[in-house]
């Protein structure tokens, strides 16, 4: 497959660590990533790559996980795209709230890396 | 109601309303008067108190029930949480007539307390949570797709060793702020001499490195600097205010610690550590000593900041009967000015 033929993912998350464990792993499995540490970059990122896949954390300083999600639905070409949401909180409220703004899936930290690599995998299929 | 009753009820620090069978209001204590400030006599109960559980609860006991309490938030000037009792009494003056007597206990800083600790939780453990992410996911990684790839395997390493040092170091300033709060209570007895404690920690920091070592410029009067004191805590202190101000300035700037006697008093001593940085933005200075409160979140890890520093001096000052003022200006600097009690030199 060529570069360009692959599938891209946008991943957003301001811990240098957990980005650079993601970047490994998803290039791994295939696919083409991109990464920002920040909402508002997030949405500028969005907007010039048009990535097949977002994982996106929730706590974002500034303009935050959820934010960016809403963002991204309301943006006619990012009602479709899978957006997994990573959190490190757990409680039902956030999750609900997530799904809310569209997300469709909700990873709580920590998580298995090969469980987030299968959802990826399973979103991308779907989509 | 008797004189002498009425006076007992006004010496009560706790709100006392007595109802009448129509829930119009037949007494007020003193203390129940200045919480309700817009109430008059012969008003309705829920003229001044619109919160439905506690109108339907008074209801029922006028109606028979027993004693009860409900937990309400009351919209006064500030909105305060009460635990509210109501109980059934009998008015002698008007035939026995069934009257409800309600009694507001103000629990707002049991409230304030379990939402600060609620918050703290949550906090510290989102703050652990974030290192322990990285850590299990490299494991697992290494352990499966990175298996013999000695490269990633090299800088996998390296990162789970800064990460695992970023927890350790939390786990180290929660327990020093645990041990502060303990003993707060307890103001420390020993004279320290300042001079000492900051000399110490130049040293400490500066350590084989000359270049910073000169960076740190102390101008300190010999001789007025004893002051009240324990000399560890106070050490952590100026370690904290130093270091921060090293890291958050150019490289090659100067950082400047005074230590005088406090202006218009001779009770406190003043030291001061000023930098050259970036400058606060005047809407961060009142939240700085707050535990997890970061300007910039990025800078603050990159730093190796646990989020905790300013909040053990704020205790640490707290545990001294000292103080902490913070001076700023975007673009010139920073000025952490720390206020201790002088030790007597007659």
């Amino acid at each position: 497959m060529t570069e360009s033929a692959k599938q891209l993912v946008l991943v957003v998350e301001d811990e240098p660590a957990q980005a650079e464990l993601l970047r490994y792993n998803l290039e791994k499995n295939g696919w083409r990533v991109v990464c920002v540490d920040s909402g508002d970059d997030a949405l500028l990122m969005y907007r010039e790559t048009m990535p097949d896949l977002v994982i996106l954390d929730w706590m974002l300083p500034h303009l935050s996980g959820i934010e960016v999600c809403s963002e991204i639905r309301k943006n006619e070409n990012g009602a479709h795209v899978p957006i997994l949401m990573l959190t490190a909180r757990g409680q039902e409220e956030d999750r609900l709230r997530g799904i809310d703004v569209g997300a469709d899936d909700f990873i709580v930290k920590p998580y298995s890396v090969a469980d987030l690599m299968e959802r990826v995998a399973r979103n991308l299929i779907v989509n | 109601m008797k004189k002498s009753v009425k006076s007992i009820l006004n010496g009560l620090v706790v709100p006392i309303l007595i109802v009448d069978g129509k829930m119009r209001i037949s007494y007020m204590n003193a203390a129940s008067m200045a919480h309700f400030t817009n109430a008059k006599a012969d008003m309705l109960m829920s003229d001044i108190i619109e919160n439905q559980r506690c109108l339907t609860a008074t209801k029922r006991v006028l109606d028979g029930d027993p004693e009860t309490q409900v937990e309400v938030t009351l919209q006064g000037v500030v909105p305060t949480s009460f635990r509210v009792n109501v109980a059934p009494m009998t008015v002698e003056a008007e035939k026995d007539a069934l009257h409800a007597i309600l009694s507001f206990e103000d629990i707002s800083h049991i409230r304030e307390a379990e939402q600060m600790r609620h918050d703290f939780v949550a906090n510290v453990s989102h703050e652990l949570r974030s290192p322990l992410t990285a850590l299990v996911g490299f494991i697992e990684t290494l352990q499966g797709p990175a298996k013999g790839d000695a490269v990633a395997a090299e800088r996998f390493l390296g990162m789970m060793e800064r990460e695992s040092d970023r927890m350790a170091r939390l786990i180290d300033d929660l327990l020093s702020l645990s041990k502060l709060q303990a003993r707060e209570r307890d103001a420390p007895s020993a004279v320290v001499d300042i001079a000492d404690v900051i000399n110490d920690i130049v040293v400490s920091l500066g350590g084989s490195n000359e270049h910073l070592r000169e960076r740190i410029k102390v101008s300190i009067v010999k001789g007025e600097t004893k002051v009240i004191g324990d000399k560890n805590e106070l050490g952590q202190v100026f370690q904290n205010l130093i270091e921060n101000a090293i890291k958050y300035s150019p490289d090659g700037s100067d950082v400047v610690v005074t230590a005088c006697a406090a202006e218009k008093s001779d009770e406190h001593i003043c030291v001061c550590v000023t930098d050259q940085g970036d400058g606060i933005d005047p809407v961060h200075i009142p939240r700085l000593t707050e535990r997890f409160y970061r300007i910039d979140k990025g800078r603050s890890r990159a730093i190796g900041g646990t989020g905790l520093g300013l909040a053990i001096v704020k205790h640490i000052l707290i545990h001294h009967r000292g103080s902490l003022k913070i001076k700023s200006k975007l673009g010139e600097g920073s000025t952490f000015s720390v206020y201790l009690p002088a030790a007597q030199t007659a």
